[in-house]
Formats: structure tokens, sequence, C-alpha cells
């Protein structure tokens, strides 16, 4: 694998990468449709290319700062989470990719084990689904741990999110929230 | 008188030589010492009774004139002495009818003059009475005039002083006038040299608007460029960052391609850099643009206010020529009154100078006046003292003769 690639951005006071092998495109999408009813942590919908896209609010998710940014960008994952998506509210030009984390950075590690997320230590299911669905992100939700802290360029601390453990986790909300068997 | 007083002696030695005679017969008789001592005393006898026969006969046409005089004497001058004899007596009793006569004669003329003079008297006391009372009135009078002499004296005194003072004033006044005069033509060539310089500063002031009004144009198309550099930019910012945006897909593109991609992947990042640069320096250029018109917009409020100052200059220079040239209006006005004053203020002084002496005189006179007036005073209380003391002589007069009537009436002369 050409391998560890990142592409990076700033919500908040806090950084969050994607591996670009998880990134099918980054794009400056209109505000994005909401869905009523959906969990908190889905921002809403965006057609992009022909498709409907399901944008995931990261600030929700982690519980940091609404979005401050003018721009508004998607980042849409590769197939096959091509229906996914991350919202980043910033400039454009604060969007930057470093190869920086290509050591210590193994693309077989995503589905991760030996989680380094403090707050991944919290175990054990919560009461019940429905208490989960406006809560921000705050523990390993169906074993998989959303992401990682690496060190960027610069000394830049960030959390290395996993596409597909993200996607997983919106999709366990809004299950939750409209009862859907899985 | 000699003769009867001759005879009576003759006629007594007779009588005694005949008692002798008789009586010496008787002696004979008798002792003669006893006849002796008798005969003597029978000499003696008829003596004495002789002298008292004698001196009655001789005192009677006396005693007639003493109990006349007696009369007299009370003032009875309408009786007369009877004389019969044509002796000594006789003849007295004659001078004193003749005396009586002639001082009943003055006693009346004393009589009618004294009535005369009391009457007189009487009328001089009253005369002297109204008299003294008319002078006592003009002594008071001159005494009025007098004082008013002495303070007419003091008034033109005074006014001397005054008039002095004024003709003082009066040349003070001429020359405060002159200098004002010189004073006022000079503020006259300056308000009119101000005028000219303000009419000047107008212009000036006209051309600083103008000015500043081109250089105000000036500006705000300077500011219009601006605004179109700041358009410009933000395009150029768009399309840096359309072109960040391609060079991360191309990027993304580049890491999906894998090794064949590496290369593709190092050009999207340099495209990716020079996005960058061009947003930075898109950035700097959108400062500046940004400064340009914050000060072009502070240039074109400040020149504003300059055009606003320097049209308000304008008027104000305006109302000051104006004023200037009123005031210049105002001072040769002014000049005229000035060089009027400062004849008349010439013409007073003079004229008080002239005033000054003739006070001076007049106050000589008035002095003099006041002197005479006090010695007239003077004379006049002197006169009230005579007249008192002729109006005291009067009265004393009228008692006198008063008394003169009295004494005179004793005289019973009818």
């Amino acid at each position: 694998m050409s391998g560890g690639r990142v592409l990076h951005f700033a919500i908040g006071t806090r950084r969050f990468a994607v591996p670009v092998t998880g990134i099918l495109e980054i794009r400056e999408v209109p505000e994005p449709t909401r869905v009523p009813g959906s969990p908190s942590v889905v921002a809403g919908l965006v057609e992009i290319r022909g498709r409907i896209v399901t944008l995931v609010d990261l600030a929700r998710v982690f519980g940091v700062e609404e979005r401050t940014g003018t721009e508004l960008l998607a980042v849409q994952f590769a197939e096959p989470l091509a229906h996914f998506g991350l919202l980043v509210a910033d400039s454009a030009h604060n969007v930057e990719t470093d190869p920086a984390a290509e050591e210590g950075f193994d693309e077989d590690e995503l589905p991760n084990e030996g989680a380094t997320d403090g707050r991944s230590a919290s175990t054990g299911e919560n009461g019940g689904e429905a208490s989960l669905e406006d809560e921000p992100w705050d523990a390993d939700e169906g074993g998989r741990v959303l992401g990682r802290e690496i060190v960027l360029s610069g000394a830049r601390p960030a959390l290395l999110l996993d596409p597909a453990a993200l996607a997983e986790f919106c999709t366990r909300r809004v299950r939750a929230r409209f009862r859907v068997a899985g | 008188m000699q003769i009867k007083l001759g005879m009576s002696f003759l006629i007594v030695a007779v009588l005694i030589l005949l008692v002798n005679s008789a009586l010496g017969g008787i002696a004979d008789d008798q002792n003669w010492q006893f006849s002796a001592l008798g005969i003597v005393c029978a000499d003696i006898l008829v003596a004495c009774l002789a002298a008292w026969i004698l001196s009655r006969f001789l005192t009677r046409q006396i005693r007639q004139l003493v109990s006349a005089t007696s009369v007299i004497s009370q003032g009875d001058l309408t009786r007369k002495v009877e004389t019969r004899s044509n002796d000594e007596i006789g003849q007295l009793g004659k001078s004193f009818n003749a005396m009586l006569a002639s001082l009943l004669n003055i006693a009346y003329e004393v009589r009618v003059t004294s009535d005369q003079i009391y009457r007189s008297a009487q009328e001089l006391s009253a005369t002297a009475g109204t008299m003294n009372a008319r002078t006592q009135e003009i002594a008071s009078a001159s005494q009025g005039i007098a004082r008013g002499a002495e303070t007419q004296a003091a008034m033109v005194t005074r006014a001397g002083s005054i008039t002095r003072e004024i003709a003082t004033a009066a040349d003070e006044i001429a020359s405060k006038a002159e200098a004002a005069h010189s004073t006022a033509r000079e503020a006259g060539a300056r308000a009119k040299a101000s005028a000219d310089d303000a009419v000047r500063a107008k212009a000036k002031i006209g051309e600083i608007v103008d000015r500043i009004r081109q250089a105000t144009e000036s500006v705000e198309g300077f500011r219009e460029r601006a605004l179109l550099i700041t358009k410009t930019v933000d395009f150029i910012t768009q399309v840096a960052q359309q072109t960040h945006l391609l060079a991360l897909n191309a990027d993304i593109e580049a890491a999906h391609a894998g090794d064949q991609g590496r290369g593709f992947g190092v050009i999207a990042q340099e495209v990716r850099k020079l996005a960058e640069d061009s947003r930075a320096f898109a950035e700097q250029i959108q400062n500046l643009s940004q400064q340009i018109d914050t000060e072009s917009v502070e240039v074109i409020g400040a020149m504003k206010g300059s055009t606003a100052a320097a049209m308000e200059g304008k008027e104000v220079v305006e109302s000051a020529t104006a004023t200037m040239n009123q005031i210049s209006g105002a001072v040769l006005m002014t000049l005229d009154g000035v060089r009027e004053i400062t004849e008349l203020a010439s013409k007073q002084a003079r004229g008080a100078e002239g005033l000054v002496k003739a006070i001076e005189e007049i106050s000589k006179i008035a002095m003099a006046n006041a002197g005479g007036t006090t010695e007239a005073s003077t004379a006049t209380v002197e006169q009230t003292a005579a007249m008192e003391a002729m109006s005291g002589s009067a009265k004393q007069l009228v008692q006198t003769s008063n008394h003169l009537k009295d004494l005179v009436s004793i005289f019973r002369v009818e």
C-alpha cells in the first residue's frame, strides 16, 4: 500500500486526520439538508455527483465546539463507504495532506487493536441505546474504536479516524433512533 | 430918706433934751444921784421908743416891697409894688415894677418858646424813632447785601477756578483729539489694507477649495479602483482555494493510484503549495487594498472637512472684508468728527481763557464790591448807633423841654 498519507483538518481546537486511501474526494458542499428526527451526530444529507451522502458532524461526535468556518467542505469516504462523509467547516486552505504519519502508521492496524484513545478505556454497554442517541461518542461501541492519536509534522497531535468505524457508529445511532432492526 | 433919717435923729435929740430938762427939775428936789440915773434911763427909754417908731415909719415901704417880692417869688409876676413916695424906697419900688414887667415879658416868651420846644422835641423824638427804625432796616438790608456780595465774590472765585479747569480740560481734549485723529487715520489705512488682504485671502481660499475638490475626486477614483482590486483579489482567492481543493483531490487520486501515482502526488503537492502562495499573496494584496480603501475614506473625509472649513473660512473672510470696509467707512467718518472736535476744543480752550480773564476781572470787581458793601454796612451800623443816640437825645430833649415847661409854668403871666 502506498500507505501513510493522511488528510487532516481542525474542528475547533481539535485536529482530525483521515487516511487518504479512505477518501474519495474533498469538495465544497451546500448546507446539508437535515433529516427530521435524525440523531444529532448526523449533520444532514447532501447530493454529490448524483449520490446522496450522509454527513457526520464530528463536532457532535466528539463533543467539541460547534463549527465556525464560513466554508462548508465535505470529505467523502472511498468506496464502499462512499455514501458517508465528514462535514468540515473551515477554510479549504486549512485542509492539508501530511506524510508524517507514515511512520508508526499501518493501514492494517486500522481495524484497531490496542486503542490509544484514553476514553476508549471505558467498557461495557450503556444502559440503553436510546440514551446514547444524542450523546457524544464516549466508548467503544460495538467493539470498534473510532480513531487513535497520532503526531503529524510540526509535532501537531491529531486523532486519526477510522472511516469504517465512524460509518458503523453513525449507522448504529440512526438505527437506534429509528428502531430499525439491524 | 437921708432927710427923713436926719430929721428923725433931730426929733429924738429934741425929745431927749426935753425929757432931760423935765427930769432935771425933778432931780433937784430929790437926790442927785438918783436924778441922774433916772434921767439916763428916761433918755434911753425915749430913745428906744423913738427908734421903734422911726423904724416902723421907715420900713413900712420896705415891708410892702418884701410882701410883693414874696408873692413874685411864688411865680406870680402879675403883681405890682405900690409906690407913692418919691424917695429911694419909692424908686426901688418903681425899678422893681419895671424889672417885673421885663421878667413877665421874658417869662411869657420863655413859656411860649418852651411849649414850642416841647412840641418840636416831641416831633423830633417821633421822627428820630422812625428814622432809627428805617436806619436799622437799612443796616440789616446792607448787612444782607454785604453777605450777598461776599458770597458773590466767593462764587465768582469758584467760577474762575472751574473755568480755568475747563480751559485746561479743553486744551487736553484738543491735544487728545489730535492724537485720536492721527490714530484714526492710521486705523483707517490699516483697515483698508486688511480689506485688500482679505480679498486676496478670499481668492486664495477659493483656489484651495477648488484644489481640494479636484484632489477629492482623484482620491475617490483611486478608491473605486481599490475596490475593483479588492473584488479581483477576492476572485483570485477563490481560484486559489479551488486550486487548493483540486490539488488535495489530486493528491488523494495519486494515493489511490499507488506507486504509479507517486510522481503525480508530488506535482499535486507543488500545485497545492502554489495555490497556498497565491492565497497568501492575494491576502496581502487584499490587506493593502483594504488599507488603501480605509485611508482613501479617511482622506476623503478629511478633504470634505477641509473643504467645509475652507468654505467657512471663505465666509469668515467675506464677512471680515465687509466688516473691514465698514470699519474703513466708519473711520473716515470718525476722522471728520475728530477734526471737528479738535477745532471745537481749540475754540473752547481759547474761549475758556478769555472767560477766565473776564471772570478774574469780575472777581476783582466783586471783591471790591464786597469790601465796599462791608464798609457801607459798617457805616450803616455806625449810623444806626448814631441814630439811636440821636433818638435818645431827642427823647431826653422831650423830657428836658417838658421839665422846662413845668418850670416855666410856675410863672403866672396872665
